[in-house]
């Protein structure tokens, strides 16, 4: 139960941090995509199921605030805890880099998706333009973040998991 | 309960009813606009003072670091400015004469000055687009202060977009530099009419948006000011847009067209305007933009 509290707290928090106070600090134009962060580092350290209901979740709050349609950004995150999630069982918490190459292939993705998506929506086929002013930075931001936040939710799952030994918690 | 239920399924199990619960809320809400209206209303109310809480600590924040400067830097500095509140001061006196000056005159020509007269509401922005590749933004002031769809935005006296979108506490906020944003324009001086597309490209790569259908015979030259025109169905007239600038003739040799060097800094809006007048037109009648 407290998983689920402190999982909606960080969904939340994500959300906010990246709607607001990294849109004030942007980098270049760019804002680091911080709920993929939260989503893939989810899915690696805890496995499909809780990636996909905080992709779920996260991609929702999205959808309602910003989107056109509801349920397409839930969608694709959701895909993105899935298919992160798979990674779970290559991964040990010592392991930093597989994560963070995760993220920054989710980002790739979640880029060349968008770009389909707006791009052809307003017959915008500069693709080297977008690849290089919007996907490639929004990447590297996002890398860079990666590596601060995945530690401290790192810490928050060690915290949680510590606290739940004993308590004959389902893992 | 919930909580242990949930841990029955398999991941390909939640896979499908996630997706069957997305493609659920895509039917609905393409079937039924404005649908997600109530949910983003409620979310809106819990979400929106927390953005608002956490800006004013990311102002606050700005604000306070660049009081680290040195004694001797802000010595000097007041020094300057207090020689240019001196020069302001003569200068504001100067300005103030030739003002009553124009008021006088202009009661005299019997015209009015439309563009002080429209009422507004400050707001200030509370959060982007959630990501790079839009340009909406929300403010903190919603149809709970008066803010209805279709109004007009400014900023730093020029048009900033149109409210598309509003909660009980926030307002969606169109850029004219998004792409999909067109606003019927004429020049203020010849008085040619054209229409204002917003262009996140060209407005990343060399600060201008694009200006298109100018007629051929229209004699709009760059450097010329650009305003809202009178045959737009949502903005009011006479709303500085830009500076044209690079007009040229279509390949078509039936309309030209450039670009407009925006009035208003889409890099750092913080405060905007809201016009709470709004343009009224018979509905049915056909629009310009």
């Amino acid at each position: 139960m407290r998983r689920v509290l402190v999982s909606i707290v960080m969904v939340v928090l994500c959300f906010l941090l990246q709607t607001s106070v990294f849109d004030t600090v942007r980098l270049a134009g760019i804002t680091p995509n911080i709920l993929i962060v939260l989503i893939c580092s989810t899915a690696v350290m805890r496995g499909q199921k809780a990636g996909m209901l905080t992709g779920f979740f996260s991609g929702l709050l999205l959808d309602i605030f910003f989107g056109k349609y509801l349920g397409a950004f839930a969608f694709l995150y959701m895909i993105f805890g899935f298919v992160d999630g798979f990674f779970h069982r290559l991964y040990y918490s010592d392991d930093n880099v597989l994560p963070l190459i995760l993220i920054g292939c989710n980002d790739l993705v979640y880029g060349l998706i968008m770009y389909i998506v707006t791009g052809l929506l307003h017959r915008h086929l500069h693709f080297l333009f977008y690849l290089r002013s919007v996907i490639l930075p929004e990447l590297v931001y996002t890398v860079a973040v990666g590596i601060v936040l995945y530690r401290v939710l790192l810490r928050i799952d060690d915290r949680l998991s510590r606290t739940e030994q004993g308590s004959a918690d389902f893992v | 309960m919930k909580y242990r239920r949930k841990f029955h399924f398999s991941p390909r199990m939640l896979l499908a009813l996630l997706t069957a619960i997305c493609a659920g809320l895509l039917v609905i809400s393409v079937a039924f606009k404005g649908i997600a209206k109530p949910f983003t209303d409620i979310v809106g109310l819990v979400v929106v003072p927390m953005q608002t809480g956490i800006n004013t600590v990311g102002s606050w924040i700005g604000d306070h670091a660049g009081s680290l400067r040195t004694m001797k830097e802000l010595q000097e500095e007041n020094k300057e400015l207090a020689a240019q509140v001196e020069e302001l001061t003569k200068e504001n006196e100067r300005l103030q004469d030739s003002q009553q000056e124009l008021t006088g005159l202009q009661e005299l020509l019997a015209l009015k000055q439309e563009y002080a007269d429209y009422h507004t509401i400050g707001a200030r922005v509370i959060s982007s687009g959630g990501g790079n590749w839009y340009t909406t933004f929300l403010v903190n002031k919603g149809s709970g202060d008066g803010i209805k769809k279709d109004m007009n935005v400014l900023a730093g006296n020029g048009l900033v977009g149109i409210v598309i979108e509003t909660g009980k506490n926030y307002a969606k906020i169109r850029t004219i530099i998004d792409d999909d944003s067109s606003v019927s324009a004429k020049s203020l001086k010849t008085g040619d009419t054209c229409v204002v597309k917003g262009d996140i490209q060209t407005m990343q790569e060399e600060g201008m948006i694009k200006v298109a259908y100018i007629s051929k015979d229209a004699t709009m030259m760059a450097g010329e000011e650009l305003v809202t025109s009178n045959i737009s169905s949502k903005y009011l007239p006479g709303i500085r847009i830009g500076t044209a600038s690079d007009i040229v003739m279509d390949s078509s040799n039936l309309t030209k067209s450039g670009k407009v060097y925006p009035v208003a800094d889409f890099q750092h809006i913080e405060q905007v305007l809201i016009i709470t007048d709004m343009k009224e037109v018979p509905s049915g009648s056909e629009s310009a933009d």
